[in-house]
C-alpha cells in the first residue's frame, strides 16, 4: 500500500492480491515475464481512512488491510509527517503493527505501480522477503510500524527505516518466434529487455515523525552499527600494507557485532563513548598469498576496526548535520545519567551536534571459513 | 382332533388365573403363584398347555417300579449328552441302584439326594419356576404323587467360540473377547480373577425375554453402596426385552440426554477385570459380547488396555496424542471455518493467499463447504459400516474419488477443506473407545455452526458449554472428570499420561472404595535389606576396605540409606551421635582385629591393623 499526498488530499495506492490461479499460469506462458498477481486500486480523500473507504467504490471485494505487508511512504508525505498514518494504523482494529514501513524517493505510487515484479507475485511479498533476507547485507533495514513507533515514542531517539526504489534490471530474454512450442532452435537475442524491480537503498532518517534526510548505504551501515542492528555484513579491507599490489583485497564477514555506549560527564559536558566489538571471519581472499599468520590477522583486524570506525563517524556526521539521533544516544544518556538527560532533554537532537562522541572499535578475525589457504596456495 | 382334546383339557385343568387374555408381562408372576400339581398327568398337560405344545418341547414318560415318571425339556436348549446320562440312569442302571440297596421309591428327597447323576438339582414347587427352568435349558423330573418336581441342570446349546474382539484390538495382550453366552463370559472373568471375593449376583431383566443379567464386583474393593445402587437401578427396569447391554445402559445412566457415554462398555475380559480391580462394578448381559462397567470416567475413554501392557515410556508418550486427536477431531473443522470466515489475520499471509486461491472457485461460504464435506463423510461412514464386506471396497473407491478428487475438481469444495475433513476423520479414530468417536461426531456439526455464526467466540462458547456439561456430569455419583475436576494430583499418574506400574500405587478414587492401595511401594530391584547388626558390620568392612585399598564403595540400598559420609566435611550435625557410636564400634573392631592378627603373628596383617588404628587416631 502506498501513501501519497497532493494538496491536502491523501491518495492511497493499494496493491490488492488477486487470488486466482490465472496470474501464475499466464506468467509461465509469457516467456518468463514475472507478472504481479495483483490489482491496483486507488482511493482519495481528505483523510486516510476516507481514502481507504473510497476504494470500496472501485474494488468489488472487501479491502482487508490486516495482511498489508508493507506501507510505502511517499517522500512528500514523509516530509510532512507520519502522525496521521501512525494514528490510523495503531487505532484501527484491522490494521496490524507488524506491517512494514518503508520510504520511497519521490512518490510511493510510482514505485507501487511501476514495479514489474521479480520472484514474488506482489510487491508486498517482495518487501516481506526483503525484510527477512536483507539483514545479511547490513546496509539497509526494513522496520515495521511497531518498531518505527517505538523509536518515535522514545524521547532520546529518532526513527528511521529503509528506502525502497525502482531500478531497471535485465530480464531473461524472450526467444524469437511467435510460438514457444518445442522448437529448440536458438535465436539471436535482438534486444536486451529490462524490467523494473525493487531494491533497498540506504535509510530514511526522521526527526520525530518527519522525514529529514536520507543516508547512503555506507552511512546506513554506520547507523545500524551504532544501533547494534547488524546481523551480518561484509567489510572490504586491504590484505597487506603493500598498496602497490593489485590483488590487495580481502572480504571479512562480520557475524557478531556488539555495541556498548557509555554516557559520561566531563566538566559539565556530556561525553559519549561507543565501544564496538565486531567478530568476523575471513570470507573471501583476492590476495594471492598466505594470510594465515598472526600478524596478518592483526593487520586485518586493524583495518576492519578502521573501516567500522570511519563508517560510524560518517554516520554521526550525517546525523549531526541533519539534527537527528537515529542511534538512540539520548536514550543511553537518559538511562545512564538522569540528571544530565534532564538538562539535555529540551533541545535534544541539537545538543547532539556539539557533543563529543568517541568511538572505540575492536575487531577480531576469528576464523577463515572452511579453508585456511586459498586454492592457489594449496597447489 | 388333538386340538379339540386339548381345548377340552384346558378348560378342565388349567388354573383360570392364566389364560389367553393375561397380559404377557404377568404370565410368569402368575405362574409362580400356581402350585405344582400332585398328579403327573395334570403336570404334563399343564406344561404342554403353557408352552403352547411347542414342537421343541420333549416330554418322556417312563415307569419305574410302578411309579410313573416323566422328564420334560426343551430339545435345543439342552445338552444331548446330559439327557442321555439322565435317561440311562433312569432306565438302564436301575438294577445297579437296587443292588446297592438304595430304595428310591417315590420319595422326592431320596431322588434328589441319590437318584440323579447330574450336577445341579433343585426342587421346585410352582409352575413359574418349572417353566423358567425349562426355558433356561433345564430338565424337569416329575413323578406321580410328588407335590414338587426336580429341576436338573442340563443346559447346553450351540454357541460361538471365543474369538478375538472386533473392537479395541491390541498388539500385545489377551486375544480373548467376550461371547454372547453369559456363562462363558463369567468364566472368562473368573479365570482372570481367582479370588473368593469376586461376587456374581444374578438378576433377570425383561418381562418377555427374561434375560439373565449378572452384576459382578470384587467384595472388599468396590464400594457396597455403589453395588447396591447398581442393583437397585437394574431392578427398577421394567421392559419387555433386553437384547443388548445398551438397553440397561440407557435405563441406568445418570444423564439421559448427554452425548457422552456414562457407562463403559467393552468386549475385552482383561479390561473388565482391570475395572473390577479399580473398584468398578461390571454388568454382564446374556446375549451380547459387550460388558458394561460403572462408574465411567472421562479418562477411561482415552485409555487403551494396551497402554498397560507395554513399556510405560511408550504409553506416556502416546497417550497425549489421543487427547490431541480428540481436540483435532472435535474442533478442527470448526476452527477452520472460524478462521477463514472471521479471523483471516490469524493466518500467515502466504497460507491465506494459498487458501484464497483454492477458494476462488468455490461458490459457497466455508461453513457450507464444511457441512457438505462432513455430511458426506458421515453418510460414507454409515454406508461403510452397514455394507456387506464385498461392497466395502466399492464404497471406499467411490468415496475417495468423489470426495477426494471429483468434488475438488468440480469446484464444490476446496482442497484445504478436504485436508481438514480427512485430518478430522483420522483423528476421530485415534481413540480406543468407539463411544467417544460417536460423541465427537455428534458435537462436531453444532460446533461448526457455532463457529460459522460467531467465529472463534462461537467456537470457544461451544467449548465452554461442553466443559460445563462435562463438569456437571456424573456417572453413578462419581464426577465424570474425576482427577481433573475435582483435581487430584495422585490421579495424574494415569490421566493425560500413563505412569509406570510401580508408580500406580493406589486405585483411582471413585469415592468410598474400601481398599485404595494397590501395591507395595518401592518395588524396584534393590539389594537385600540389611538388619542393624549386618549394616554395622557392613560399615566396618567398608571402612577397612577403604583404609586398606584406598577406595571404598558406598553400600547401595534404597529403603534406608545408611549414613556413610565418613568425610569430616560432609558430616552433618544431626548424625553426630550416630557416627560417634559408629566410631566406638569401629575402634573396638579395629582393636580386636589388631589383637587377633597379633595372635596369629602375621606381620602383613599387623601392618594393616596398625595402619588402621593409627590412621584413625591421626585423623582424630
Amino acid at each position: 500500500m502506498g501513501i501519497d499526498k497532493e494538496n491536502d488530499i491523501w491518495k492511497i495506492t493499494a496493491e490488492i492480491f488477486r487470488p486466482s490461479m490465472r496470474g501464475s499460469e499466464e506468467g509461465s506462458s509469457g516467456g518468463g515475464v514475472p507478472e504481479r498477481q495483483v490489482w491496483i486500486a486507488q482511493g482519495q480523500d481528505y483523510t486516510l481512512l476516507g481514502a481507504l473507504r473510497d476504494m470500496a467504490l472501485k474494488v468489488p471485494r472487501r479491502v482487508y488491510i490486516s495482511h498489508t505487508s508493507a506501507i510505502l511512504i511517499g517522500e512528500e508525505v514523509g516530509r510532512q509527517g507520519l502522525l496521521e498514518f501512525l494514528d490510523l494504523w495503531e487505532r484501527d482494529a484491522e490494521a496490524r503493527i507488524i506491517t512494514n514501513i518503508l520510504v520511497c524517493r519521490k512518490k510511493a505510487e510510482d514505485v507501487l505501480i511501476g514495479s514489474q515484479g521479480s520472484l514474488e507475485k506482489s510487491v508486498g511479498l517482495e518487501l516481506a522477503g526483503l525484510r527477512r533476507f536483507s539483514p545479511v547485507n547490513g546496509r539497509s533495514i526494513v522496520l515495521n510500524v511497531h518498531e518505527f513507533a517505538t523509536l518515535l515514542e522514545a524521547k532520546g531517539a529518532d526513527p528511521f527505516t529503509g528506502v525502497v526504489e525502482l531500478r531497471a534490471v535485465p530480464m531473461v530474454p524472450k526467444t524469437g518466434g511467435k510460438s514457444l512450442g518445442f522448437s529448440t532452435g536458438a535465436k539471436e537475442i535482438e534486444t536486451k529487455e529490462t524490467t523494473m524491480a525493487l531494491r533497498l537503498k540506504g535509510l530514511a532518517l526522521f526527526r520525530d515523525d518527519k522525514l529529514v534526510g536520507f543516508a547512503e548505504p555506507t552511512e546506513a551501515r554506520g547507523i545500524l552499527t551504532l544501533q547494534g542492528k547488524i546481523a551480518n555484513t561484509i567489510l572490504h579491507v586491504q590484505a597487506t600494507a603493500d598498496e602497490s599490489r593489485k590483488d590487495n583485497t580481502v572480504a571479512l564477514e562480520v557475524f557478531r557485532l556488539k555495541k556498548q555506549i557509555k554516557a559520561e560527564e566531563k566538566e559539565g559536558q556530556p561525553v559519549l563513548t561507543a565501544k564496538i566489538t565486531a567478530e568476523m571471519g575471513l570470507a573471501e581472499q583476492a590476495y594471492r598469498g598466505d594470510l594465515m599468520q598472526a600478524d596478518d590477522y592483526l593487520f586485518l583486524e586493524k583495518q576492519a576496526a578502521t573501516v567500522i570506525r570511519n563508517e560510524a563517524e560518517q554516520a554521526i556526521q550525517l546525523a549531526k548535520s541533519l539534527g537527528v539521533d537515529p542511534f538512540g544516544f539520548g536514550e543511553v544518556i537518559r538511562r545512564q545519567n538522569k540528571k544530565l538527560w534532564q538538562q539535555l532533554e529540551k533541545n535534544w537532537p541539537e545538543a547532539l551536534q556539539d557533543m563529543e562522541i568517541s568511538i572505540d572499535t575492536q575487531a577480531k578475525v576469528r576464523r577463515s571459513a572452511l579453508t585456511a589457504v586459498s586454492p592457489r596456495e594449496k597447489s | 382332533m388333538r386340538g379339540f382334546w386339548q381345548r377340552l383339557f384346558r378348560r378342565q385343568q388349567i388354573n383360570p388365573k392364566v389364560n389367553s387374555d393375561t397380559p404377557i408381562q404377568e404370565v410368569i408372576p402368575l405362574l409362580s403363584t400356581t402350585s405344582y400339581p400332585d398328579q403327573l398327568s395334570v403336570a404334563v398337560a399343564m406344561i404342554k398347555e403353557i408352552l403352547g405344545n411347542s414342537d421343541d418341547l420333549v416330554i418322556r414318560e417312563i415307569k419305574i417300579e410302578g411309579t410313573a415318571l416323566a422328564i420334560a425339556f426343551i430339545e435345543d436348549l439342552t445338552d444331548k449328552k446330559l439327557i442321555k446320562v439322565l435317561l440311562e440312569s433312569l432306565l438302564l442302571k436301575r438294577p445297579l441302584v437296587k443292588q446297592a440297596g438304595v430304595n428310591l421309591a417315590s420319595n422326592i428327597e431320596h431322588w434328589k439326594e441319590m437318584g440323579v447323576p447330574l450336577g445341579e438339582v433343585t426342587t421346585i414347587s410352582n409352575m413359574g419356576e418349572l417353566i423358567t427352568g425349562l426355558l433356561n435349558g433345564d430338565t424337569c423330573l416329575m413323578a406321580d404323587g410328588w407335590s414338587q418336581a426336580l429341576l436338573v441342570d442340563t443346559k447346553g446349546w450351540e454357541k460361538r467360540a471365543i474369538s478375538e474382539p472386533q473392537t479395541s484390538v491390541v498388539v500385545r495382550g489377551s486375544r480373548e473377547g467376550f461371547v454372547e453366552n453369559i456363562r462363558t463370559n463369567i468364566a472368562l472373568i473368573r479365570r482372570r480373577l481367582r479370588h473368593p471375593n469376586l461376587r456374581v449376583e444374578s438378576l433377570v431383566v425383561g418381562d418377555v425375554t427374561n434375560t439373565c443379567v449378572f452384576v459382578v464386583y470384587v467384595d472388599g474393593i468396590a464400594n457396597n453402596k455403589l453395588v447396591a445402587e447398581v442393583q437397585e437401578r437394574i431392578k427398577r427396569i421394567k421392559i419387555d426385552g433386553v437384547l443388548e447391554g445398551h438397553y440397561l445402559e440407557a435405563m441406568i445412566e445418570d444423564n439421559r440426554f448427554s452425548p457422552f457415554p456414562q457407562v463403559w462398555s467393552t468386549e475385552r475380559p482383561d479390561s473388565v477385570v482391570a475395572d473390577l480391580l479399580e473398584g468398578r462394578v461390571a454388568i454382564l448381559t446374556d446375549g451380547t459380547p459387550f460388558v458394561l462397567t460403572v462408574p465411567l470416567q472421562f479418562a477411561m475413554l482415552l485409555q487403551s488396555p494396551e497402554d498397560y501392557y507395554q513399556r510405560w515410556v511408550l504409553s506416556l508418550f502416546l497417550r497425549p496424542f489421543r487427547y490431541l486427536g480428540l481436540v483435532i477431531s472435535a474442533f478442527l473443522p470448526a476452527l477452520y471455518v472460524a478462521i477463514t470466515t472471521y479471523h483471516q489475520e490469524m493466518l500467515p499471509t502466504s497460507l491465506l493467499v494459498s487458501i484464497l486461491m483454492q477458494r476462488e472457485r468455490i461458490p459457497y461460504p466455508a461453513v457450507v463447504e464444511a457441512l457438505v464435506m462432513q455430511i458426506t463423510f458421515e453418510i460414507l461412514l454409515e454406508a461403510g459400516a452397514r455394507l456387506p464386506r464385498a461392497l466395502g471396497q466399492a464404497i471406499g473407491i467411490v468415496g475417495a474419488l468423489v470426495i477426494g478428487d471429483a468434488a475438488v475438481r468440480a469446484g464444490l469444495v476446496s482442497p484445504a477443506m478436504v485436508i481438514v475433513v480427512a485430518a478430522t476423520a483420522i483423528a476421530s479414530f485415534a481413540f480406543p473407545s468407539f463411544d467417544l468417536t460417536n460423541t465427537v461426531r455428534l458435537l462436531r456439526i453444532p460446533l461448526i455452526l457455532m463457529a460459522a455464526a460467531l467465529g472463534l467466540f462461537g467456537l470457544f462458547s461451544g467449548l465452554i458449554l461442553i466443559l460445563i456439561h462435562l463438569v456437571n456430569l456424573r456417572s453413578f455419583g462419581t464426577p465424570y472428570l474425576q482427577g481433573m475436576a475435582p483435581f487430584s494430583l495422585a490421579e495424574q499418574k494415569d490421566y493425560l499420561f500413563r505412569g509406570p506400574w510401580w508408580i500406580m500405587r493406589t486405585r483411582p478414587k471413585l469415592g468410598g472404595q474400601d481398599n485404595i492401595t494397590r501395591q507395595a511401594s518401592h518395588q524396584g530391584p534393590t539389594p537385600q535389606e540389611m538388619s542393624g547388626g549386618e549394616a554395622l558390620i557392613a560399615r566396618i568392612v567398608q571402612r577397612i576396605k577403604r583404609k586398606t585399598t584406598g577406595c571404598y564403595q558406598r553400600p547401595r540400598t534404597r529403603q534406608k540409606p545408611i549414613k556413610t559420609d565418613w568425610d569430616e566435611t560432609s558430616r552433618r550435625e544431626s548424625t553426630k551421635s550416630e557416627t560417634f557410636t559408629l566410631d566406638i564400634a569401629f575402634l573396638g573392631a579395629a582393636y580386636f582385629s589388631d589383637v587377633f592378627t597379633r595372635l596369629l603373628g602375621s606381620t602383613r596383617d599387623k601392618r594393616i591393623s596398625g595402619r588402621l588404628f593409627f590412621g584413625y587416631r591421626q585423623r582424630k
